[in-house]
């Protein structure tokens, strides 16, 4: 493959995926071999996943799957795009057609090759829960121990193990082997309580009335409610919800467990997890009663985290690409917040989370359809006009207090009040990261062109430490110079 | 600038809550534009009582009004006063609608699209269950409309003011960290509707300055009833203040003072540096 395709894998691997997708869409028009121009296919697909979603990627995964058949693909990259169609199909709802092509991905790649193994394997077993085929799930669970044992590297083990023991977890708790589904789902978070598996853990301690032991975890769930990557990943977000509640519930606040687990039960419906949806619909409060101090419980950041839930529930419904949007810049911006060598602190970091997530929310006000809010976010003086709409509205949220003050320096850095020096810096890096998603997705420029452009005429005018962070984020060579 | 002409609906709106206050009591009231100074001066002969609308630099300026000493029953309201409580008031309303027909909107929203996806899968039966549910918050959601456009009564007033301060309290509570403690009852009193809103509105304001300004651990809040008053105690553990005229502090106060007087109410405040606040709000006994 060419340096251009390279340069767009190394891009991807840095999370710059518009730049990615550029330089793969340049080469897709100039591959000469139908295997290279598969290959691309299948980048452009990964690309389009992570930035529109799985609708956008199926596109491109079509594309790749019929360049497939018209020539001799080597059975690797054939099995990984059988796969990946495979996944994108489920979570677009067609489950059976999913757990096809997830099959034939698995039965078709060559054990020895142990990463497309891991992948496919994985695959498979995350479809195959989508079809509610837990026992056919158990029977394989042995499947990564035996791969395992061909590999050398730990650290390829250690990439794909979290996925595996997960949807293994999931489908023993469907068979109603709780000990077993906890065990695995301990050996998903691989150590780290700060995985997003914890709330598999902290639900299947809660399912055997181990209490106490679910309490160790709150802090990590509420750290993982406030994490951007939490939210992006809504059947998270709806698990932590359901443990918060019947965490909620189990004290006797039922006012706060009750919406909690209507939010659980909604999310799950919106991602098609039936069995999930069913067992918030028929929750049943009241049940089980232990003390729980409501400052165990953190009862003020349950409220902030529904409260944050309802504003962006809004937001999403109203402009679902925009909210899209909002949620890659912020990615961005935490990135080159944590490229300047800030001594990093969690509060910092949950306010420009929160702050991005919310930057869009005067839009509410200003625009009636998507395409009015584009219009709006294109003009300068009508989105600093959405700003003040958004912060006049997150005044009645008092937890949102911090972070408003990085939602108005995100949109102007004239306006950054803020002593602090962190917060200062936190809300230009938001604000250069908005600026150029912007750039790049409403004024319909390449990752090129928003970089140029940025660097010769920035309305924005942030710092130079921070335009330099940026540039080492976005560019291979770190000063801009065109990929 | 204060102008008549435009505020006109704003002052109806003033005659009428006083008027509905004061009903009971006989009283005049006269009115005087002053042009040169631009405020309008009311006066409700009956008790005394006179209250100036206008701008407060305007306002402060004036020394003498209408033969009356400055302090002695003297009460303002300013157009910046005014536009702090519009203000207010609209941030409440604002949450309110957001937590409640906003919410529950977006809510049925998001159920329709789980609706759509029982039936791509053929889950009809659970998908009518889901349309009962949908018409039942639908139902609550237009009772919360039309209670927040014609009412603008708290929710947390439906089960009466002594619950509403006991939960808001005890909401306070788990929201800030701040232990608020709410002891004793208002037995056998109903509280006309005007009042009960000012007294809660006035008890969420004192809550609010204690969580902004008074660093306190606890709040201890009394309700009480004896023959000729009912009362509203409550004390904080915080930083005290002293007060000063211009301070936002007794800025929010006086506000409040308003609010409990256009009840045929009052508010008296004590407060040290050091020593914490005490706020007492009371209204005749009806």
């Amino acid at each position: 493959m060419s340096d251009r395709w390279n340069l767009g894998l190394t891009h991807y691997s840095r999370r710059n995926y518009y730049a990615a997708r550029d330089l793969w869409e340049l080469e897709s028009k100039e591959v000469l071999h139908y295997r290279d121009a598969c290959r691309v296919a299948n980048g452009l697909a990964a690309a389009a996943q992570q930035i529109y979603g799985p609708t956008a990627a199926r596109i491109h995964l079509e594309r790749a799957y019929a360049l497939s058949q018209r020539t001799e693909v080597d059975t690797s990259l054939r099995a990984k795009l059988l796969n990946n169609i495979g996944v994108m199909l489920c979570s677009l709802g067609h489950v059976k057609d999913g757990v096809q092509f997830c099959r034939a991905a698995f039965t078709m790649i060559d054990p020895n090759l142990p990463s497309e193994s891991f992948y496919t394997l994985n695959g498979l077993l995350y479809t195959l829960n989508c079809a509610d085929a837990y026992q056919e799930v158990w029977e394989l669970r042995n499947e990564f121990e035996k791969l395992s044992e061909k590999v050398s590297n730990p650290q390829l083990t250690a990439q794909f193990s979290p996925y595996f023991y997960v949807n293994v977890s999931v489908a023993a708790e469907r068979l109603g082997q709780y000990n077993e589904a906890l065990g695995y789902a301990i050996m998903s978070c691989g150590g780290m309580k700060t995985s997003p598996n914890i709330v598999y853990v902290v639900e299947l301690l809660l399912l055997q009335n181990r209490i106490e032991e679910a309490m160790e975890y709150i802090s990590y769930i509420y750290h993982l409610c406030f994490d951007v990557t939490g939210y992006r990943e809504l059947n998270v977000v709806a698990r932590a919800l359901e443990v918060l509640g019947r965490l909620a519930d189990i004290s006797g606040n039922q006012t706060l467990s009750k919406r909690a687990i209507e939010k659980a039960e909604m999310y799950f419906g919106q991602l098609g997890k039936w069995d999930d949806w069913l067992k918030m619909r028929d929750y049943q409060f009241g049940r089980t009663s232990y003390p729980i101090a409501s400052e165990v419980l953190r009862v003020n950041d349950f409220y902030a985290f529904l409260d944050d839930l309802t504003l962006i529930d809004g937001m999403k419904l109203m402009f679902p690409d925009l909210f899209r949007m909002s949620q890659l810049a912020t990615d961005l911006g935490i990135r080159v917040y944590q490229n300047l060598n800030v001594i990093e602190d969690d509060a910092v970091l949950r306010n420009m989370y929160m702050a991005g997530r919310l930057a869009y929310i005067g839009l509410n006000s200003v625009a009636v359809s998507e395409s009015d809010a584009k219009d709006v976010l294109r003009s300068d003086v009508r989105s600093l006009e959405m700003t003040d709409y958004g912060l006049r509205l997150l005044e009645s949220y008092p937890h949102t207090r911090s972070s408003r003050a990085l939602v108005e320096g995100a949109r102007s850095v004239k306006t950054l009040r803020e002593n602090s020096c962190e917060m200062r810096l936190a809300a230009q890096c938001l604000g250069i990261a908005f600026q150029y998603v912007e750039k790049v997705e409403l004024h319909h420029l390449s990752h090129d062109q928003a970089i140029q452009a940025m660097g010769t005429h920035n309305q924005y005018q942030p710092d130079g430490e921070v335009f330099t962070a940026f540039l080492a984020n976005m560019t291979l060579d770190g000063v801009g110079k065109p990929t | 600038m204060f102008d008549p002409h435009q505020s006109a609906p704003f002052l109806l709106k003033v005659l009428t809550i006083v008027s509905e206050a004061l009903k009971s009591q006989r009283f005049t009231i006269d009115y005087h534009y002053n042009k040169s100074l631009r405020n309008l001066q009311m006066m409700f002969s009956e008790n005394h009582f006179l209250v100036m609308i206008g701008s407060r630099d305007e306002l402060n300026s004036e020394e003498r009004l209408w033969g009356w000493e400055r302090g002695n029953g003297v009460s303002t309201i300013t157009s910046d006063d005014v536009i702090h409580w519009l203000e207010q008031e609209r941030k409440r309303l604002a949450r309110d609608v957001h937590d409640g027909p906003a919410q529950a909107l977006t809510n049925a929203s998001m159920r329709l699209e789980i609706m759509k996806k029982l039936l791509e899968n053929q889950q009809i039966e659970y998908c009518v269950n889901e349309i009962d549910r949908l018409q039942a918050i639908l139902r609550t959601s237009i009772n919360d409309v039309r209670r927040l456009i014609f009412d603008l009564r708290p929710s947390l007033l439906e089960n009466g003011l002594r619950d509403a301060v006991y939960l808001y309290g005890e909401r306070f509570s788990q929201a800030y960290g701040i232990q608020v403690l709410v002891h004793g009852e208002w037995e056998g009193i109903h509280f006309p509707h005007a009042v009960e809103v000012a007294l809660f509105r006035v008890f969420q304001e004192i809550l609010s300055n204690v969580y902004k300004h008074a660093n306190a651990k606890v709040v201890r809040v009394n309700l009480s009833v004896d023959d000729s008053v009912s009362r509203l105690v409550v004390m904080d553990d915080g930083d005290g203040f002293e007060s000063e005229l211009n301070s936002v502090t007794s800025f929010g106060l006086r506000g409040m003072k308003e609010r409990m007087s256009l009840v045929g109410g009052s508010l008296n405040v004590e407060s040290r540096l050091g020593q914490g606040t005490l706020v007492i709000a009371e209204v005749p006994v009806s």
